[in-house]
């Protein structure tokens, strides 16, 4: 059952690739047209610069990382490594935080990821006035609950604990 | 499945770890870390103990299940240790998950220090402060990985 599940997921996962955003303007154009993924936009009360410096701050520490899937059966071998690479670009008009991720192990993914790997999320930061800022969120619809949630916390600054990258 | 999530220097950990399984952190040393855990029902978290040498090589000193709100802990004080947090999680649909996050910590004699944990949600956070009773004052401390020693 579980193997199912995870060989449906990177299939999904391949199929979703065949078509890869070469940069964040791109995934942004990319999203609104997918079925898969969306837009979430949100006011965070808090001043730009605020924001940015917890970008700066959070997705070095909390997004730098790598999570292994593993599963052996008697029909099903599974070893896939995940790798994601945060990127934090902030201007005085805007911060962006981009989220790519590559895979490594038994996993097939046709066409051309970019450098770093696919994107993943993307959150831009324009300000609103002084004390409030508008963040809108590219990202799938499915398995970035979590990762979606404390970007969330980040921007509005009432959560600063890293997502749980294991957990969708 | 098992998925793990893991900075490229605490895997070098985990493996050496996994090798010879996990044991119980003696904590026999004057108790001058206090860990405050908050987690939710069926998260079980730990604390590993890593002493490093000049060369940044580890050896592995034990485990200590934070099962209960507070513990207090003896950590060596004058030289660097590496606290690598767990919280392992599992279900029937989703099977076992583990994510760890690592710091160095040289503890500075004299001082005390305030390591914050807390899984709620899949958000985690791992704070670790610095306090001089002495002088009633407290700081922040940055969360230092093993590959910038």
């Amino acid at each position: 059952m579980k193997g199912t599940l995870l060989a449906a997921s990177t299939l999904m996962l391949a199929a979703c690739a065949v078509q890869h955003p070469q940069n964040a303007e791109e995934f942004r154009q990319y999203v609104p047209t997918s079925s898969f993924a969306k837009v979430q936009t949100f006011e965070a009360n808090r001043p730009l610069r605020e924001v940015a410096k917890t970008f700066q701050a959070k997705a070095p520490e909390c997004l730098n990382v790598a999570v292994r899937s593993r599963e052996t059966s008697a029909t099903t071998n599974i070893n896939i490594v995940t790798t994601y690479k945060p990127t934090v670009v902030v201007t005085e008009k805007k911060a962006e935080l981009h989220v790519q991720r590559s895979f490594k192990g038994n996993v097939i993914v046709p066409g051309k990821p970019p450098e770093g790997g696919d994107y993943y999320v993307v959150a831009d930061a324009t300000p609103i006035d002084r004390n409030r800022t508008r963040i809108d969120i590219y990202a799938p619809t499915m398995g970035t609950g979590t990762i979606v949630r404390a970007i969330t916390g980040w921007a509005t600054g009432e959560n600063v604990g890293c997502p749980d990258m294991t957990k969708g | 499945m098992s998925r793990r999530l893991v900075c490229p220097a605490v895997a070098l950990l985990a493996l050496a770890a996994g090798c010879s399984g996990l044991k119980t952190y003696p904590n026999d040393a004057p108790k001058n870390v206090h860990v405050v855990t908050q987690t939710e029902r069926g998260v079980r978290a730990a604390l590993h103990v890593h002493a490093l040498s000049g060369e940044c090589a580890t050896r592995y000193d034990g485990t200590l299940a934070l099962d209960r709100a507070s513990l207090d802990v003896g950590v060596p004080p004058g030289r660097p240790s590496y606290l690598v947090v767990s919280f392992d999680t599992s279900s029937f649909m989703a099977g076992a998950r583990s994510t760890s996050v690592g710091t160095l910590l040289t503890p500075r004699p004299g001082y005390e220090y305030e390591l914050a944990v807390r899984y709620k949600q899949n958000i985690y956070d791992v704070a670790l402060r610095e306090i001089d009773r002495d002088k009633g004052v407290s700081r922040a401390l940055a969360r230092r990985p093993l590959a910038g020693c």
